[in-house]
C-alpha cells in the first residue's frame, strides 16, 4: 500500500503520485491500495470533487486541541511533517490486512516496477534513502554540513513492514515530531526528517537503500546517469550501474523554491538535457487532473509564516548583509 | 597486529598510562602508542614522569602546515582534528597492522576484545554509537544533543587496515583540516559529527551495539553495572534487582567529562543520574536526586572509585599541572555593544528584505 501526505494544492501531484504507483503495482488491489492524508480541510475541496483514492484527513486522525495546537505551533511545512508517523500508524491501524507500506511525499513518482521495493521489505523493518551516497568533492552547495543541518536520509520516502520493531519506531518518532518538528539548525532540528538519524541505531532491521534507481532527484543527480532504454530508465551511479528507475521525486525540479536546496547551484538542468522526457512525462501525468488546479493554495494547518526564499538581488543583498554581521562579530581588536 | 592508540597532550598523561595499563592487561598483544599534542623537549619530564609507553608527537607525523593548523584551533579542536592523521601516519608506518583502534585517554579497557578483533577481520570500520535506544527525558545529554553533535561517539573507533577505511581516513583528513571546528548552526562539531557519514559514503560498516562498548554518561540510561562473585564487570540493559537478567561482559568504559576531584560528579556534561553517596550531605543538603531513586545509580560508583584511585597512582597530581605548548588564549572578542549597534542597521535591512 502506499500513503501520501498532502494540502488541497498538492492533490494533482498526488494523484498522479498515486497513478503511477498503481501503475507500476503487479499486486495492485484496485484504488484502496492507495491513500492520500490530507492536512487540510476537507470541506475546501471543489465542487464535486470525486477522490480516485480514499482521502483521509488529518482531522480523523488528531484530536481537537492536539491538532489546534499543532496548528498554532508549526508552520505548514512543520505541521505536515509532525503529522506523518501519526498517518502511517494509522493506516497500518485502518487496514489490517497491509503488511508492507509506503510513504512517499506527493512530490515522488514512480517509473518502475515495486517489487524491488517489496523484496527489500521482506528482508528489513524500514527503508531509508540518503540523499547523497558520496562526498560530493567539490566547492558548490547544498555542502555536507547543510546535508548534516537536515538530515542524511531524506523522509521523501519510506517503507516500513508490519512489525512490532516498527510499531516502536512509530510510536518513538510520533512522540519526537509532535514537540520538535521546527526547522531550527542551531538547535539540531529539522522537520520529522533529522530524526531519522537515530533510526537505524534505534531500531532493528532498518536497510539503508543507496541503489541508484532509488529516489532519483535535483540533489543526487550529479552522482547518476540517467538512459532511456528500451527496458525504460536506467541510472548509473556510485553504488550501482544500469539499475531500473524505480521512482523520482521532483521537488525542486519543476518549482526551484520548494523544499531545502533553492539556491542549489550543483546541477544545471539546462546541462542535462537527457532528464527533459521525464519531466515532460511527468507534466503530462499533471495535465490529466488539472481540474483541481483551482484549490486553494493556502493549507488550512500550520498557522506559522513560512520562511520566504529570496532571489536576485534581494537574495544577494541579505547574503552580503549577513557577511558584514559576521565580520562584524568576528573582528578581533588589539588591546 | 592490532595498534591502539590514544591522543592527549602532557596534562593527561595519567588517564593515557591508565588506559595503556588497561590494555596491557587484557590485551596484551595490542602494540599501543601514545600521540602526544605537546613537546617533550619543552616540558623536559623528569624519568619517574616518562610513561612505559612509546610516545608520538604530533608535530613529527607529518601533518601538512601544522602551524597554521594549530593558529586555526583551539586545544580540543586541534586534539581531535589530528585524529585522522595519526590513523593515516600508522598505516604508512606500520604496512602490517591488520587494524588500529582509536581510544579516548580518558577509556579502561576490562576485557580481552575478542569480539572487537572478530568484526575488524569482517568489517572496515567499527564504530559505538551514543546510544542504542532512545533517552528517557530531555535531561543532558539526549537525542537532540546527538543530532547536533553526532550519533557516534568518537571517543572510539575501530579501523581496518584496507582500502575502504583509508577512503574514509582521507576523506575525514580532508574535512577536519579547515572544519573540525564547533559551530551547532553550521553542523560543524569537531571530529565526532562528520563521521554520521560513514555508512552513508561507506559500506562494510559495523554499527555495534554491545551494551559493553564505550559505556559512558551518555549511555547509562540502558545499562547497569555489576560483578560477578569471580569480581569481573558484567552490563545488563536492566536494573540489577531483575532475576534472571541478560548481562554481557563490560568490554570498555569511558569516564568523559570525570574529574578525580569531584569523586561526587560522574561529569561535568550530564544532568541526569548522580550517585547516591552520603558523603554529599554537607551542610545539611541533601545530596541530589535524594528523592529520586531511578535517577541514582550506585551501580557505577566503584568503576568511579576504581578509576579514581588509578589516576591518583598514575601522578595525575603531576601532570595536570604540565600546561600544553600549544595551547593559545583564549580569543576575546570585546565591545560587544558596539558591536551590536553596528550590526543594528544590517538586520533591520534583513528583516526587512525576508519579510513579504
Amino acid at each position: 500500500m502506499l500513503l501520501t501526505i498532502c494540502t488541497l494544492s498538492q492533490l494533482p501531484q498526488a494523484i498522479a503520485l498515486g497513478d503511477s504507483f498503481t501503475r507500476h503495482s503487479v499486486h495492485a488491489t484496485g484504488s484502496s491500495s492507495v491513500i492520500l492524508g490530507l492536512v487540510d480541510d476537507p470541506a475546501r475541496l471543489p465542487v464535486g470533487f470525486v477522490s480516485p483514492y480514499p482521502l483521509l484527513p488529518v482531522s480523523e486522525l488528531l484530536e481537537t486541541t492536539l491538532l489546534a495546537e499543532l496548528s498554532a505551533r508549526y508552520t505548514p511545512t512543520e505541521f505536515a511533517a509532525a503529522c506523518k508517523p501519526t498517518f502511517i500508524a494509522e493506516v497500518f491501524r485502518r487496514y489490517p490486512e497491509v503488511d508492507k507500506l509506503l510513504y512517499a511525499d506527493p512530490n515522488v513518482y514512480f517509473t518502475g516496477s515495486l517489487s524491488t521495493i517489496w523484496q527489500n521489505l521482506e528482508e528489513s523493518t524500514a527503508l531509508l534513502t540518503p540523499f547523497i551516497t558520496r562526498n560530493p568533492a567539490d566547492s558548490l552547495w547544498p555542502d555536507e554540513k547543510f546535508f548534516q543541518n537536515i538530515g542524511l536520509y531524506s523522509s521523501d520516502f519510506l517503507g516500513f513492514r508490519r512489525s512490532a520493531e516498527t510499531d516502536k519506531l512509530l510510536a518513538w518518532w510520533t512522540d519526537r515530531v509532535q514537540q520538535r518538528a521546527f526547522i531550527n539548525y542551531c538547535e539540531g532540528l529539522c522537520l520529522d526528517q533529522i530524526w531519522l538519524m537515530h533510526v537505524p541505531v534505534f531500531f532493528k532491521d532498518v536497510r539503508i537503500i543507496k541503489n541508484p534507481g532509488w529516489h532519483v532527484a535535483l540533489w543526487n543527480l550529479h552522482e547518476r546517469s540517467l538512459q532511456q532504454t528500451e527496458n525504460g530508465w536506467q541510472v548509473t551511479g556510485p553504488e550501482g550501474q544500469d539499475q531500473p528507475l524505480l521512482f523520482m521525486n521532483v521537488k525542486g525540479w519543476l518549482h526551484p523554491d520548494q523544499g531545502f536546496f533553492p539556491h542549489q547551484n550543483r546541477l544545471r538542468l539546462s546541462d542535462r538535457a537527457e532528464l527533459a522526457p521525464l519531466l515532460a512525462t511527468y507534466r503530462q501525468a499533471l495535465t490529466a487532473h488539472e481540474g483541481l488546479m483551482q484549490c486553494p493554495v493556502k493549507s488550512t494547518y500550520g498557522q506559522q509564516p513560512e520562511p520566504v526564499v529570496l532571489r536576485g538581488w534581494r537574495y544577494t543583498a541579505v547574503q552580503s548583509f549577513r557577511s558584514v554581521t559576521r565580520l562584524i562579530d568576528q573582528f578581533s581588536i588589539p588591546r | 597486529m592490532t595498534l591502539a592508540f590514544t591522543i592527549c597532550s602532557i596534562n593527561y598523561l595519567a588517564q593515557a598510562r591508565t588506559l595503556g595499563d588497561s590494555l596491557r592487561q587484557t590485551n596484551p598483544d595490542y602494540q599501543y602508542i601514545i600521540g602526544l599534542v605537546d613537546k617533550l623537549s619543552v616540558a623536559n619530564l623528569p624519568a619517574e614522569l616518562v610513561p612505559d609507553y612509546p610516545m608520538l608527537e604530533v608535530d613529527k607525523i607529518g601533518i601538512p602546515d601544522f602551524a597554521a593548523m594549530c593558529d586555526r584551533y583551539d586545544i580540543t579542536e586541534l586534539n581531535t582534528a589530528v585524529k585522522p592523521f595519526y590513523i593515516d601516519y600508522l598505516y604508512q608506518t606500520y604496512p602490517d597492522a591488520s587494524a588500529v583502534i582509536y581510544f579516548d585517554p580518558d577509556i579502561i579497557v576490562f576485557q580481552p576484545l575478542n569480539e572487537l578483533n572478530e568484526a575488524l577481520t569482517r568489517h572496515s570500520l567499527v564504530l559505538t554509537p551514543h546510544t542504542c535506544s532512545p533517552t528517557p527525558d530531555w535531561e543532558r545529554p539526549n537525542e537532540q544533543h546527538h543530532l547536533n553533535t553526532g550519533i557516534f561517539n568518537l571517543g572510539f573507533i575501530g579501523l581496518r587496515n584496507d582500502a575502504t577505511a583509508h577512503q574514509f581516513v582521507n576523506w575525514w583528513k580532508d574535512r577536519l583540516v579547515y572544519e573540525c571546528r564547533i559551530d551547532l548552526c553550521e553542523g560543524l562539531f569537531v571530529d565526532q559529527h562528520w563521521v554520521n557519514f560513514a555508512p552513508v559514503y561507506f559500506n562494510n560498516v559495523l554499527i555495534d551495539h554491545h551494551l559493553g562498548y564505550n559505556m559512558a554518561y551518555w549511555n547509562l540510561h540502558e545499562r547497569f553495572i555489576s560483578q560477578t562473585d569471580a569480581g569481573n564487570w558484567v552490563v545488563s540493559g536492566e536494573r540489577a534487582s531483575t532475576p534472571a537478567q541478560q548481562t554481557e561482559p563490560l568490554q570498555f568504559f569511558h569516564f568523559s567529562g570525570y574529574n578525580p576531584d569531584k569523586p561526587d560528579e560522574i561529569s561535568k556534561y550530564q544532568t541526569r543520574y548522580s550517585f547516591p553517596n552520603k558523603s554529599n550531605q554537607t551542610g545539611g543538603k541533601p545530596y541530589r536526586f535524594a528523592d529520586k531513586p531511578e535517577q541514582q545509580r550506585p551501580d557505577v560508583r566503584p568503576l568511579f572509585d576504581l578509576y579514581r584511585n588509578q589516576l591518583l597512582a598514575n601522578q595525575n597530581e603531576l601532570y595536570r599541572q604540565y600546561p600544553c605548548v600549544y595551547i593559545k588564549p583564549p580569543k576575546v572578542f570585546r565591545y560587544q555593544r558596539v558591536r551590536k549597534l553596528l550590526k543594528l542597521p544590517f538586520n533591520k535591512l534583513i528583516t526587512l528584505l525576508e519579510s513579504r
